[in-house]
């Protein structure tokens, strides 16, 4: 009979598997969120025209392309590091 | 159960109870669209599922170029097409992309329906997204016109091209 440490343990590889996946594929198109790409962040910030200054900024401290791409790797490498412990 | 584990357990609750309110508000919210300037960042976290209750109308990008003086090419609709292999299971981005690209043609639809009187749809976020999204179309294909154009029309399922509605219709666009 599976135990609840197990139940626990399963969840978070799941959870890893899917991150994993995920950021892989972002990873992958990343050159479409890239200031060529259709899905540049400086023409989807005009989605931010109602938010503070400060909120804007955070996000495009968060949402540049070095910044992005870091966060992509950093969670896949959690991710996969996860499925594997 | 180790230390380890001990910690982490009230996190996964955690997380589980979370998942399981989204359910829930989901539920409650049953039929009501969830609208809002934050959410269009989520785009693609949240494509477009209408189709599960509004057989509608069904917005389609078209575009065409202008070959020479006086000269346009035919319209064309752009349909994203999605490639089945096995490995899509686990492995999907050029499909998950083909369906935002569709989901963002929808939200340039709604967004010109709500759009007030006032304004001009080339100031949408989503206008300026399906521009480049057209000029990303006509770069795959290498074509280099002198300028283009695209529409965004309503199209009936299954029925004749004379029953689309033209909702937007750009301006002749340069290509440089």
């Amino acid at each position: 009979m599976i135990t609840l440490a197990d139940a626990v343990r399963l969840f978070e590889r799941l959870g890893a598997i899917s991150l994993l996946i995920q950021t892989i594929e972002f990873l992958r198109l990343s050159a479409e969120t890239s200031p060529v790409g259709v899905w540049a962040w400086w023409v989807q910030r005009g989605d931010l025209a109602h938010a503070t200054p400060t909120t804007q900024k955070l996000f495009d401290i968060l949402l540049t392309e070095g910044a992005l791409r870091a966060h992509l790797s950093t969670a896949s490498r959690g991710g996969y590091e996860s499925v594997l412990r | 159960m180790n230390e380890f584990t001990a910690v982490k357990m009230p996190v996964i609750y955690l997380a589980i109870a979370i998942y399981f309110l989204f359910v829930l508000a989901g539920l409650l919210r049953r039929g009501r669209e969830i609208s809002g300037p934050w959410w269009f960042l989520m785009r693609s976290f949240l494509p477009s599922w209408r189709f599960y209750h509004d057989v509608g109308r069904q917005p389609r990008l078209y575009f065409r170029l202008h070959i020479a003086a006086e000269q346009w090419s035919d319209w064309t609709m752009f349909v994203p097409r999605a490639e089945f292999s096995p490995l899509s299971l686990l492995h999907n981005p050029k499909n998950n992309l083909a369906l935002l690209q569709q989901t963002l043609v929808d939200q340039l639809s709604t967004d010109i329906q709500r759009l007030a009187d006032s304004s001009k749809a080339e100031q949408l976020v989503s206008y300026r997204l399906v521009n480049r999204l057209v000029r990303e179309l006509l770069a795959r294909g290498n074509a280099t016109p002198a300028a283009y154009q695209f529409e965004i029309r309503l199209i009936e399922p299954l029925s004749p091209d004379d029953q689309t509605i033209t909702t937007l219709i750009s301006p002749v666009m340069p290509w440089k």
